[in-house]
């Protein structure tokens, strides 16, 4: 089992190298104007991915079930869902490719910070085997993903705004990147609905009770409403710009405290995950 | 008046920041349902002001309080109008033609273009003063109208649940009964619900736990019956994340379980004292499970623990350990540690363990309303999926000369869209917008 470990994290290890190098030729690409670096360096992310890919696999062999519990496991398949969804959005809507500045390097801390914490493994307890945990866990990780894709452009929207760099002028022009910041808000806003539907029937189907309004639940639902909020005041109050890039990093602070903050400082039912 | 003080956006905003701020003031204040008794003693005693607040807001159960029955009613109402408004824009934009957007006009017939315009996923929804309407993902405009149902069909279910709901729970031990109308050791009632009185008399069976070889719990069932008053019992079976359904009423499985210790006391002077003690199940073998208990007949008070198994080689083994600890002025005055079958002195009293048995949780729920919850939060889904995956593309075809004229729009994120006007061009064989530019 020890060296299974050891054999996991440096596939893991391995994993974070190549993500690393594609976020330097993608970055090198971008500003530099080098089609081929930012060509390496999808083709380094689709390599990183298979290797990271067979590392997750190959855990989730060992422990017997899917990555739902240890923060390990978490991290590391929240960062490939992400990459991978990310370069299925990119194939169809190229205007977001620029948003890899973020996205590439958010995989790879997602993973040395899950490496961090020490693969345990964690036997999956009866309460969450069922198949809406599944569906639970997999669209709050697809929100993740269109998170990223939104606060990079929300953060690209303000950089342009406040500095002179070159390299920005690059980008989608200033109203694409505001309207794409928006749209994938509502993306994320669909997604973790979803989520909290999945959840709130495992929950019925596990405890009697939908909602049990335990510190994670509270949080995640107060991200939902704040989203809810940001896209109500694009919407129907004219919100645009970069006011509403700065409302965005704030609803996206707010998740990502709801997802990877809220399961350490409180005691609940999620506590079977992160702790 | 009603409907615009309703549907003004401060009172829209305002009242979504109540329900945020209700949710914080939830979260902030530790919870009847949520924490245990012991645990808010001990907070009402460290905060005696925010306590006294805590009771007088209703603040300790926030989410059964009249007061946000009332706010969840008016965030309700206000929401219907919005609905109503939605729907209303929906059912117009569905029906209404396009009047601006951009356009261009070609030599093509507009035969020829329509058919275009259907390979690429338009479809026509008639047409006014000679031009023909064509949308792709027409659905996408009830996307809004969804998104708000969804929510007023789930506040308006939770609502329901908040009135009527009837939860309890109760702790039985391998064989006990449960009367109906007996009391239970936890209830929550809606603010309009009574007593939950169960339907007929039920009795434990069995509880059976299963755990990893690493102690995690694996599976834990609990077999019961319901007796009718002829004293026939109806078997039932249940395990986490299976419930069972019974006259209207749905059972699940309780969380906690655990071993109960049955002791013999006998004084010095003869007199005897049963005495049965309910422990929750150890986390691990290693681990003891505590639980403090004060006896009318003990001047001392009793702290005991439990292991699952005496020699730790499982958590669930056949021969637990009992240990029981007089206390006094907070120091130990006698302890006896028993295992099933042995008598030991503690402190003035002879003890012996007679036996042990399992005790375990049955949560019993009479609500309705659960449903509307669900599909609540799917027509939540589905028009948030309707309004950002599928914004509506808007375009008229009329004749123009020997030719015709297209007039183009998406709905929302027109930016992102440009590329599919240069696509209806080069459908009319004209140079895209940008090549047009760069010309």
């Amino acid at each position: 089992m020890e060296s299974s470990f050891s054999t996991i994290t440096i596939v893991h290890w391995v994993a974070v190298v190549i993500y690393v190098l594609a976020t330097i030729f993608n970055v090198a690409g971008l500003i530099f104007r080098k089609e081929r670096a930012t060509g390496i360096s999808y083709l380094l992310v689709g390599a990183g991915l298979l290797v990271h890919g067979i590392g997750i696999l190959w855990w989730w062999k060992i422990v017997g079930h899917g990555p739902y519990i240890g923060r390990f496991e978490v991290l590391s398949s929240q960062a490939w869902m992400g990459l991978f969804l990310f370069m299925v959005f990119a194939h169809f809507l190229p205007k977001i490719r620029s948003a890899s500045i973020l996205v590439f390097p958010a995989a790879f801390l997602m993973i040395a910070i899950g490496i961090f914490f020490e693969p345990q493994v964690k036997m999956l307890p009866p309460t969450l085997r069922s198949v809406w945990l599944v569906l639970h866990v997999t669209f709050y990780k697809i929100s993740v993903c269109t998170l990223l894709v939104a606060l990079a452009f929300s953060i690209f929207y303000i950089l342009r705004k406040r500095t002179s760099l070159e390299w920005l002028a690059r980008l989608p022009d200033m109203e694409t990147m505001d309207t794409l910041a928006f749209r994938f808000a509502g993306f994320s806003f669909t997604f973790w609905a979803i989520a909290m539907l999945a959840g709130s029937i495992w929950a019925y189907e596990s405890w009697g009770r939908f909602w049990g309004w335990d510190p994670i639940e509270t949080w995640s639902l107060i991200t939902w409403v704040a989203f809810g909020i940001y896209l109500h005041l694009r919407r129907f109050f004219g919100l645009k710009g970069e006011a509403a890039a700065y409302l965005y990093i704030l609803c996206f602070l707010l998740s990502v405290l709801s997802l990877f903050f809220t399961p350490l400082i409180g005691s609940s039912v999620h506590s079977e995950y992160f702790k | 008046m009603l409907k615009r003080f309703f549907l003004s956006r401060k009172t829209v905003i305002t009242l979504i920041l109540l329900m945020l701020g209700a949710i914080l003031l939830g979260y902030s204040f530790p919870q009847r349902f949520l924490t245990p008794p012991p645990e808010l003693d001990t907070w009402q005693l460290a905060n005696p002001t925010l306590a006294k607040l805590s009771r007088g807001l209703a603040l300790d159960h926030v989410y059964t309080s009249p007061w946000f029955a009332v706010l969840l009613a008016l965030f309700l109402v206000s929401l219907c109008f919005s609905t109503w408004e939605q729907f209303r824009i929906a059912l117009r934009k569905s029906r209404e033609g396009i009047s601006e957007g951009e356009s261009f006009e070609t030599p093509i017939s507009a035969a020829e273009l329509a058919a275009g315009l259907r390979s690429l996923g338009y479809l026509k929804l008639g047409g006014r003063d000679g031009a023909d309407r064509f949308v792709r993902h027409p659905w996408g405009y009830w996307g809004n109208f969804l998104l708000h149902l969804g929510i007023v069909v789930s506040i308006a279910s939770s609502l329901l649940i908040l009135l009527c709901e009837k939860r309890a729970v109760i702790d039985l031990l391998e064989g006990e009964v449960h009367q109906p109308g007996a009391e239970w050791i936890k209830e929550e009632r809606g603010l309009l619900a009574g007593k939950l009185i169960l339907p007929e008399a039920v009795r434990l069976d069995r509880v059976v736990p299963e755990y990893y070889d690493n102690d995690n719990m694996r599976q834990l069932t609990t077999d019961f019956s319901f007796v009718d008053a002829a004293g026939r019992a109806t078997p039932f079976s249940m395990h986490i994340n299976k419930s069972v359904r019974h006259k209207g009423m749905r059972i699940f499985q309780g969380k906690s379980h655990g071993r109960a210790f049955f002791v013999k006391f006998t004084g010095r002077d003869g007199q005897e004292h049963g005495e049965v003690f309910s422990l929750d199940q150890p986390v691990d073998r290693n681990t003891a499970s505590y639980k403090d208990f004060v006896l009318t007949w003990l001047p001392s008070e009793l702290k005991t623990k439990y292991y699952g198994d005496a020699e730790r080689r499982s958590l669930d083994g056949n021969n637990p350990l009992f240990v029981m600890r007089l206390m006094e002025d907070g120091k130990v005055a006698a302890e006896l540690p028993l295992k099933v079958g042995e008598t030991g002195r503690l402190g003035d009293y002879s003890a012996q363990l007679v036996k042990v048995e399992r005790w375990g949780g049955l949560i019993f729920i009479d609500t309705t309303g659960m449903a509307g919850i669900f599909l609540g939060f799917f027509i939540v889904c589905l028009g948030g999926s309707l309004s950002y995956f599928c914004p509506p593309r808007e375009c008229s075809l009329s004749p123009a000369g020997s030719g015709c004229r297209l007039v183009w729009r998406a709905t929302r994120f027109e930016r992102l869209y440009r590329d599919e006007f240069d696509e209806l061009r080069s459908l009319a064989r004209l140079p895209a917008t940008t090549d047009e530019q760069k010309a």
